[in-house]
């Protein structure tokens, strides 16, 4: 009888870690490491990278638009970036919320508080209101400073890629 | 054409082409400010000009709702008490579209007024043009202004530090060095600094 509870607990520890390895996670990085994505992107990938914080509005209003972009554009080489600009003190807030949406795509928060160089860094023309987002591959770059209205908006500025 | 004539009119044209594109984009850095006249949270109408014997003004776009602004909060009441007694008060403008935060109406701003122990006017820009004016478009974004002559003159504009999280962890102090450089009588030397911010929310 032991060794059937004993088992059985091992199973339940072995099933909730498997649990947490599917649960969408953020990793707390520098800025170096955004402007290395950036800078290096994989061969034949197309980057759909987005600035936000969970406690920007537009921000959450227009992440259902990327979670479906994402979904429609399995297997096509696109690969959507989330870097979250919520303040280093604070890393509970957007994995509870990203865990709460099932917001798919790889998840970083920024771990940095000098913003000024930072945005330069990132884009010169960039004004620092979040939500931001940039689609990229290499050698082609577009930038949008606010948010998507709709779903739609989302999908043309994507495919804008590439298309002047 | 002769070609001088064609060059007068190229030029003419682009000039006055980059005159409408500085005035869509708000002030830079030496621009010329308007004079604005909103409504404080006492009633009352505020204009820079009610201020006769400012040298200057610190103009803060901010907001209740942003948790940004929210965070700056103690350190613009600071920035008003060490500046105000040398010349430049602070003048705080919210510029958002308060029907759809409800969190930044005017009635709110009284409150918030009330309760943070605001030093300086708090004035609601209802129709979003003197944020159109200056350019802004975030909150918060500063605008340190200098009386020239008769001219409002823009010398900074941009973040108040560099780290919005923990103001015991400030290295660079933007607004505070542009303040004692011209209380001085010597030239900004940073200009302008970007931060980020909660986007200025436009009426649709």
């Amino acid at each position: 009888m032991t060794r059937f509870y004993v088992l059985l607990g091992l199973s339940l520890c072995f099933l909730s870690t498997i649990r947490a390895q599917t649960d969408p996670e953020i990793k707390f990085v520098p800025a170096d490491s955004i402007y290395n994505i950036i800078n290096h992107p994989p061969d034949s990938t197309i980057l759909v990278i987005n600035f936000w914080a969970t406690w920007c509005r537009p921000c959450i209003e227009e992440l259902p638009y990327f979670k479906q972009a994402d979904s429609v554009l399995k297997g096509e080489n696109y690969l959507f970036i989330y870097v979250s600009l919520d303040a280093p003190s604070d890393k509970k807030a957007p994995v509870k919320f990203i865990k709460q949406k099932k917001q798919g795509g790889r998840h970083y928060q920024l771990n940095e508080t000098d913003l000024d160089q930072f945005i330069n860094k990132i884009d010169p023309n960039w004004g620092g209101s979040i939500p931001y987002t940039i689609v990229l591959s290499k050698g082609d770059r577009k930038n949008h400073e606010g948010a998507f209205e709709n779903y739609r908006q989302l999908w043309q500025f994507i495919r804008s890629l590439g298309k002047d | 054409m002769k070609k001088s004539i064609q060059y007068l009119l190229i030029l003419t044209v682009a000039t006055i082409a980059t005159a409408f594109t500085f005035s869509i984009n708000g002030y830079e850095p030496g621009s010329e400010a308007a004079d604005f006249k909103l409504k404080n949270i006492n009633g009352s109408m505020v204009s820079m000009a009610d201020f006769k014997d400012a040298k200057g003004y610190i103009i803060v776009f901010t907001c209740n709702h942003c948790p940004y602004a929210m965070k700056y909060e103690d350190r613009i009441i600071a920035l008003d008490k060490k500046y105000k007694s040398q010349g430049y008060p602070v003048i705080a403008i919210n510029p958002n579209d308060t029907v759809n935060y409800p969190d930044d109406a005017f009635g709110e701003m009284v409150k918030r007024s009330k309760e943070k122990g605001f030093t300086f006017p708090y004035l609601i820009d209802e129709t979003q043009q003197t944020a159109k004016n200056f350019g802004a478009i975030k909150t918060p974004h500063v605008y340190i202004i200098k009386k020239e002559s008769d001219k409002l003159i823009v010398k900074y504009i941009g973040a108040i530090d560099d780290n919005y999280d923990d103001a015991s962890k400030v290295t660079k102090k933007y607004v505070e060095s542009a303040m004692e450089e011209l209380l001085k009588g010597a030239e900004v030397s940073v200009k302008s600094t970007k931060a980020i911010g909660c986007g200025i929310k436009w009426v649709k």
